[in-house]
């Protein structure tokens, strides 16, 4: 704050001075003319009284002549002085009006309250860089879980849409280059309660981000979202520790629902957001396919479609793209001609991956009219397009912004999550319909929230407790209800860590040891009353025995266990 | 020649002579003390001031907060005067200007530093 309070002190060094020495002279020219008082004799002002009639003069108040009627020799001087002092104050409010809004000093201003409200946060939080389509999710549903918020954006208007959402705190918002270090470090990068980075700018931009959390802060992830391999491959090098690629993602998505349609719905259900009603089991066909728009995420996908088997014609506007695959239709792909030439009649599918939203909508309709029986695939490109791909009757929305979102929140939320979800994707179709038909029996149908118990002394005492005193206890324990024992609780053990090995779907009689990691899904509400269990070891002691062990030194009756 | 530095050291010197010129003379003696003069030295003090706005060094700093104590004590000093009958009562004319005089007595040893200041920082660019 200082070092803008200095800069507004040199530019008001001027307008001061011209106000000082036009008051100086005013006063002193004051005190030398005498005035006369009521019979007529000289008499002179004295400098204090001067001093008062200029400054109601240069004010523009004008209260009237004092002590005695002014003399012309006196009005005179009077008339000088208004004019003097008067434009003297407009010009030095005109320059403290224009220095306090030149951009500079309030960007500085801005700079230092945002400064404040970073040190001010006091709980952790998650700096994202970067707040587009995919950034806006992101910070949404971090808020859900009720983490603290930093967000950097070079775009004001985007980041005043920001600040009218009613998200439970003001969040603070810096508008600014996240590739500027300085940036970062201002934001609280290398702050204390600070758990994690997000980037989702431009691709160089998030390289940029990375390398800088990297070298800052290296204790903490660091999540960025690339389009691009070689960024991907360059980020991986300096141990970016997750490296979101959405159209990867979303290919990958393609075979596991070839592969094993049951183990899709658990990898969306585990990874959308809160409350999301689980999706149907959807089986995607075998055939001919026709894939529109060969850029990134055009071959991503056409690489996924003819990993599992299926024949598919491509077909691209530019002619440079497609060279060297057989088949292509040149074209826009929206006109039906071209996509007859693509052999849409008998196609079983159809992807409009062009990176224009509106184009890949008419491609849809324009497909449909031709073949109404055909499976639409589409991507949305904008958020302002949302509305009309959810009237368009697709069998399947592209979302890439949703799928990063969740992607990174998971990760943030529960770095548990994506080792299990590794696993997902390389399981039986069996294993995971048996799975599938768990959570539904048990969780019911809204996607499940997921969550980590650790069992060491600090994050869950009661267990670590019971565990010291070498009792067995079995995994099935902490599903059961703490206010009733009877009833289990609307959760499912999904996956324990122990060492660094992985044990899935661990069976209800699995013994626990200290230090375990367990990761579990389940209602949220579940979340909550596990963490009784986790906390007290007088509940653990009531869902083993049925006895709650008595807390205090009288022990009437009961003996200890 | 640098004209801005010329201006700058003049007001500065300047401030400390009026301040001196009003000073100097036994302390009860009203004859030996001038209102006018008063005035003169609280402008040219108030000059000074702002033209060591801005100035972010460590010697800049200084400079801009002897300049300030010596414009607070004779702002006080006008005040005191101006309200003389108030304070004082009615008559008492030795004291009114003894305690005037005093308080620009303070506002000179702050422009000495003041002075002192831009002596070192001048002697101290050899150039």
């Amino acid at each position: 704050m200082t070092s803008s309070l200095f800069l507004a002190l040199r530019r008001l060094r001027r307008p001061l001075l011209t106000l000082i020495a036009s008051y100086a002279l005013c006063t002193l020219g004051l005190v030398l003319i005498p005035g006369v008082d009521a019979e007529g004799r000289p008499v002179h002002m004295d400098f204090m009284h001067a001093f008062y009639v200029i400054s109601y003069t240069g004010s523009t108040i004008g209260y009237g002549e004092i002590p005695h009627a002014f003399t012309p020799a006196q009005r005179l001087w009077m008339i000088f002085t208004m004019y003097v002092t008067v434009t003297s104050w407009l010009y030095s409010i005109g320059s403290i009006i224009t220095t306090l809004t030149a951009p500079a000093f309030r960007r500085l201003i801005a700079e230092r309250r945002f400064q404040a409200q970073v040190r001010g946060i006091g709980q952790p939080f998650y700096l994202i860089c970067g707040y587009g389509h995919t950034g806006s999710i992101v910070v949404r549903e971090l808020r859900r879980y009720d983490f603290g918020v930093v967000v950097i954006d070079p775009d004001s208007d985007r980041l005043d849409a920001l600040g009218l959402l009613d998200l439970g705190t003001a969040i603070p918002t810096l508008c600014g280059h996240a590739n500027k270090p300085e940036m970062l470090v201002m934001a609280g990068l290398t702050s204390r309660w600070c758990m994690g980075v997000v980037a989702l700018s431009s691709d160089q931009v998030n390289l940029a981000v990375a390398m800088a959390a990297r070298l800052l802060n290296p204790a903490i992830p660091a999540i960025c979202r690339t389009h691009s391999a070689d960024i991907a491959a360059n980020m991986a090098s300096f141990g970016t520790r997750h490296i979101i690629n959405p159209f990867v993602a979303f290919a990958q998505r393609v075979v596991l629902t070839y592969r094993a349609p049951s183990a899709h719905v658990v990898f969306e259900a585990l990874t959308s957001s809160h409350r999301t009603p689980t999706a149907p089991l959807m089986q995607l066909p075998r055939g001919r396919w026709i894939v529109c728009g060969y850029g990134r995420f055009g071959q991503a996908v056409y690489e996924a479609l003819r990993s599992q088997g299926n024949e598919v014609t491509v077909i691209e506007s530019d002619p440079a793209r497609a060279t060297d695959l057989p088949g292509t239709v040149s074209g826009g792909g929206t006109e039906a001609p071209t996509l007859l030439a693509a052999g849409v009649a008998q196609a079983c599918g159809i992807v409009a991956g062009t990176d224009h939203g509106i184009n890949n909508l008419s491609i849809i309709v324009t497909a449909r009219e031709l073949q109404p029986q055909i499976f639409t695939i589409a991507r949305e490109v904008d958020r302002d397009e949302e509305l009309l791909f959810k009237h368009a009757g697709l069998h399947l929305r592209v979302r890439l912004a949703y799928l990063a979102a969740t992607e990174a929140v998971e990760w943030l939320h529960n770095p548990l999550l994506p080792p299990f979800l590794d696993q997902l994707m390389g399981c039986e179709e069996g294993w995971a319909a048996a799975l599938l038909a768990r959570m539904v029996e048990i969780i019911g149908d809204v996607s499940p929230a997921t969550w980590v118990a650790t069992l060491t002394p600090t994050a869950s005492p009661g267990i670590s407790q019971w565990l010291d005193r070498d009792s067995p206890l079995p995994i099935n324990v902490l599903l059961r209800d703490p206010r009733e024992r009877g009833t289990p609780l609307p959760a499912l053990a999904l996956m324990v860590r122990r060492a660094g090995e992985l044990i899935l779907l661990p069976p209800a009689e699995f013994m626990l040891v200290l230090g375990d990691e367990l990761l579990f899904c389940g209602r949220s509400d579940s979340q909550r009353r596990m963490q009784w269990a986790l906390n007290d070891s007088a509940v653990v002691s009531y869902l083993v025995t049925g006895q709650e062990r008595s807390r205090s030194w009288l022990r009437l009756g009961a003996k200890a266990p | 020649m640098n004209f801005e530095k010329t201006v700058f050291a003049f007001f500065i010197v300047l401030a400390l002579t009026l301040n001196f010129g009003f000073f100097y003379g036994p302390a009860g003696d009203l004859s030996h003390h001038h209102p006018a003069s008063l005035f003169a030295a609280l402008v040219a003090n108030l000059v000074a001031m702002v033209l060591k706005f801005g100035d972010r060094t460590h010697l800049g700093a200084t400079m801009l907060a002897t300049s300030v104590a010596a414009n607070l004590h004779l702002i006080a000093a006008g005040v005191v005067w101006t309200l003389a009958d108030y304070l004082f009562g009615p008559g008492r004319e030795r004291e009114v200007v003894s305690t005037v005089v005093s308080l620009a007595g303070g506002a000179l040893i702050a422009n000495v530093v003041s002075v002192v200041l831009l002596v070192a920082e001048t002697l101290s660019v050899r150039r």
